[in-house]
């Protein structure tokens, strides 16, 4: 390590490229506590240029090394499992061009997500993934993950959003990834492909109008399955709201005792729907919406008046994942998705698995999607509860699976859910995948011990929790939400 | 003279593709034949046609999403949907002919615009038999899915080069309560710039737009008054409200007379547009060429190259269609690079002219090349699925 410093610190600065352990320790995990492996290095380069110059160091070093924007996965994505060198991208944080007239903006993959609406919106543009750590995660992050968050429901997940990529392959080449180029999907292989296929530092995203007006409604309900019917019928009715985000009882108590959201506390779940578009079709969408939230229960319909008043609304959504925080020291959250008609189904289910491991799960998820977030409150000091955590955990991804859906919505396989690929997938359909991995990264050094379950004889452990909890630690993230 | 296989079964295409790798034979993959002059000439020892593999496998009716044999034609799935009052919001050309499947492999992108109606963005799921035989399945039937390396991805606009997509999974949507589409005509530019200019501004100020077409003169599409300027034709559907959206913004911003089209006449319309790109009878001669950039350079280039045949162009999809006689190619190729952000496809020609001509314009860079051929080779290593078609 002390060779690669000599050979990039007269690029990258001397504190551009870190050595001592209390300078690298913050890089030992993302917002997945679970997971932690402090590198040998971090390097902080300004530019594709040094970002390349890293690479090729690392390279013929055979250093593994694993890319990195704000932290704020929940998977381990971002955590450097085998050591070696963390490229943190957190300084190349610049929007370079927006295009107003084609609807594009140009930026470094280190720039927060939310930066990039800021940037466009004198434009009425606006970038659309928004990731519940919008105000903190990365662009790079989001391509990385191919994020998701509430608004993905309508109008797609990071991948339906980038244009072109720059990006810096395992031997430290520069290449333009475009969705414009004849050939193979690349721009479509590589968002989502968790940083193990090249690091991206440039992109070129797509913008959408800001849309003309918003409406916010929260829908209290008795409990969740005639909440979940009523978001079945909304979509089934040709109505595309741009978010369906619903709360259960647990969350919802917790919710209100960790920052008084003004949920109704006596309710068995909540939706929150927002709707947006052009005025005379959201009020039309309204009415639909009304009339089915009604027919399916609704003990009331609460509307947002105003910009304040939105914002109330989805506070609570917001920071359910920080109120949880609250009530435990260690919060294990999950990210499964089942298809929307099976989600009273699933949602029964949970609980029985939370009951027969004597666990406290609270659920939040996105409705539209089917994306499920089970929260498992649960003290990592205590051996017993967290072997219940993890029969709970491999229970509850059996079932989405069973279900017919998948380990993962929006969060990524990472550390976490890699040797749990083979409940969805068979030897093939993995080795399918190792083979187009190993064919960009091909010492398999790029961000090593990702997605792909580990083959045995690696001398590596499969992924499990760690030996003791971090009190508070989950919350003090900043912005990691989900 | 290639020989045929038509496996009606997920084992028989395994069979089929198993036989082909032992003798080394080159094989193309086809379904309904539409698009089956994309890409660059393919040593072609032996066809596989997929029709067998047809009809649905399952359509979950509440969850939107529908799994079907990849044989099955668009047209077919969209009347087993009508009584479901549900829609495959894919419009490839001749629907009733092109296959799933084959709208997957061609990466097809149809008409529409509505955020998430690409085939990439309806693709939830697929099986696929590899070269040596191997099923794979990649994906899942839910709307929403970080699981595992996106190979869904690849194999959409694979041109048949990585397996044989047998099964696909696809997200479905409501069937639009309503629809119409304003035409609107482009005052005679003075200029290039002014054009393209013109064109985003007017394509702006639709809110939420279905699809977006500049439509060049001398189409004869049926429906428009023949005054040899250029329209441009924006559709809104959805609920009721979402179609009657004012055509006076689109009118005031074109600066030029709107006419409303509903109905038959309508689809006929958007029915000519979706099938330009399929090689029609009068057109037997011309190449069509697909090309695809920025919004303003891409009007540019559509401008000039209406200097030759009739380019219709769809800027939300950074794409736009021509049909240019052989005749012009060169010309027309001097038109095309006066824009160095675009890409140009040969995507049909008359009968050995991909043999003996560049069909990419420019192919893409050195390092794209290389690394698609690393993925060509990772998933099809003896190489015999189309060997030749893709740009490295």
């Amino acid at each position: 390590m002390e060779a690669l410093a000599a050979e990039l610190r007269p690029h990258l600065g001397k504190h551009g490229f870190l050595l001592r352990p209390e300078h690298t320790l913050p890089y030992e995990c993302d917002g997945s506590t679970a997971y932690r492996s402090a590198p040998q290095a971090v390097a902080l380069p300004r530019s594709t240029a040094e970002v390349a110059r890293v690479v090729r160091a690392c390279a013929a070093a055979g250093v593994p090394f694993t890319a990195r924007g704000a932290g704020t996965g929940l998977s381990g994505g971002a955590t450097p499992i085998q050591g070696g060198v963390v490229i943190s991208l957190a300084g190349m944080n610049r929007v370079l061009e927006v295009n107003p007239a084609e609807r594009t903006a140009r930026c470094q993959t280190g720039v927060v997500n939310l930066e990039i609406s800021r940037a466009t919106a004198p434009f009425g543009l606006f970038f659309a993934p928004d990731p519940s750590s919008q105000s903190a995660c990365t662009l790079g992050g989001n391509i990385a993950e191919n994020s998701g968050g509430p608004h993905c429901f309508k109008l797609g997940a990071t991948t339906s959003h980038i244009l072109e990529v720059t990006v810096v392959l395992d031997d430290g080449e520069v290449v333009v990834l475009s969705e414009d180029d004849a050939g193979y999907d690349l721009v479509g292989l590589f968002v989502g492909s968790e940083g193990t296929l090249g690091i991206a530092t440039e992109a070129t995203v797509r913008l959408l109008p800001v849309p003309e007006t918003v409406e916010t409604l929260l829908a209290p309900f008795a409990g969740l399955v005639p909440a979940c019917e009523a978001v079945s019928r909304i979509v089934a009715a040709g109505t595309v709201p741009v978010a369906m985000e619903m709360l259960d009882a647990a969350t919802i108590e917790v919710v209100e005792a960790g920052i008084g959201a003004g949920y109704p506390k006596d309710a068995g779940a909540v939706l929150l729907l927002e709707l947006d578009g052009a005025k005379p079709a959201v009020a039309r969408q309204r009415a639909d919406v009304d009339r089915i939230l009604q027919e399916c229960g609704a003990l009331e319909i609460r509307v947002a008046h105003d910009a304040a008043e939105r914002e109330l609304l989805w506070r609570g959504r917001k920071f359910a994942f920080g109120a949880m925080g609250r009530i435990s020291t260690d919060l294990y959250v999950q990210d499964g998705v089942v298809p929307r008609s099976a989600l009273p189904e699933a949602i029964a289910e949970v609980e029985r698995i939370g009951r027969r491991h004597d666990l406290r799960v609270a659920n939040v998820f996105h409705a539209g999607d089917g994306n499920l977030h089970p929260c498992i409150s649960y003290d990592g000091r205590d051996p017993d509860e967290k072997a219940r955590v993890m029969a709970a955990s491999h229970e509850l991804l059996s079932l989405c699976v069973r279900l017919g859906g998948v380990l993962s919505g929006e969060h990524g396989v990472g550390i976490e859910k890699r040797d749990s690929l083979d409940l969805l997938f068979d030897e093939d359909d993995l080795e399918a995948m190792r083979r187009v991995r190993d064919a960009w990264n091909r010492q398999g050094l790029l961000n090593p011990g990702k997605i792909l379950p580990v083959r045995s004889g690696c001398g590596e452990p499969r992924a499990t929790l760690p030996e003791s909890g971090m009190p508070g630690r989950v919350a003090a993230i900043p912005g990691a939400w989900i | 003279m290639a020989g045929s296989s038509a496996p009606a079964s997920e084992e028989e295409v395994a069979r089929a593709l198993r036989a082909a790798s032992a003798a080394g034979e080159a094989v193309v993959l086809r379904g309904g034949g539409t698009r089956l002059g994309l890409g660059a000439p393919a040593r072609t020892d032996r066809i596989v046609d997929l029709r067998g593999l047809s009809g649905v496998i399952e359509h979950h009716v509440s969850d939107l999403t529908v799994e079907a044999w990849a044989g099955t034609t668009v047209g077919a799935l969209n009347r087993e949907l009508l009584p479901h009052r549900q829609l495959l919001a894919l419009d490839p050309p001749l629907p009733d002919r092109a296959t799933l499947g084959g709208v997957i492999a061609a990466g097809d992108p149809g008409v529409r615009v509505v955020p998430g109606s690409r085939p990439r963005d309806l693709l939830l799921g697929l099986s696929a038999v590899l070269a040596g035989g191997t099923r794979i399945r990649s994906g899942g039937r839910v709307v929403k899915n970080v699981t595992g390396y996106e190979l869904t991805k690849l194999f959409t606009g694979s041109l048949g080069t990585l397996g044989a997509i047998t099964r696909v999974t696809l997200r479905l949507r409501a069937r639009p309560e309503a629809s119409r589409t304003v035409v609107a005509s482009l005052p005679v530019a003075d200029s290039v710039d002014q054009f393209a200019d013109r064109v985003l501004a007017a394509a702006a100020a639709a809110p939420g737009p279905a699809a977006v077409a500049v439509v060049p003169p001398g189409t004869g599409l049926p429906g428009l008054p023949e005054d040899g300027g250029f329209r441009l034709a924006i559709r809104f559907e959805g609920l009721r409200e979402e179609a009657a959206m004012s055509p006076a913004c689109v009118a005031e911003a074109a600066g030029g007379a709107t006419e409303v089209l509903e109905g038959p006449a309508e689809e006929t319309f958007w029915a000519g547009v979706r099938d330009f790109p399929a090689v029609a009878p009068e057109r037997q001669g011309t190449l069509g060429v697909a090309v695809h950039g920025p919004p303003q350079a891409l009007l540019r280039t559509a401008w000039r190259l209406a200097a030759f045949g009739p380019p219709f162009a769809f800027p939300d999809q950074r794409r736009a269609i021509a049909s240019i006689p052989g005749t012009d190619f060169e010309a027309a190729l001097g038109a095309l690079r006066e824009e160095p952000d675009v890409r140009a496809v040969v995507e049909t020609a008359p009968d050995g002219w991909k043999r003996d001509n560049d069909v990419f314009h420019p192919p893409p860079s050195a390092q794209v090349r290389a690394l698609s051929r690393r993925i060509k080779d990772a998933l099809d290593p003896t190489g015999i699925l189309a060997p030749g078609r893709m740009p490295f």
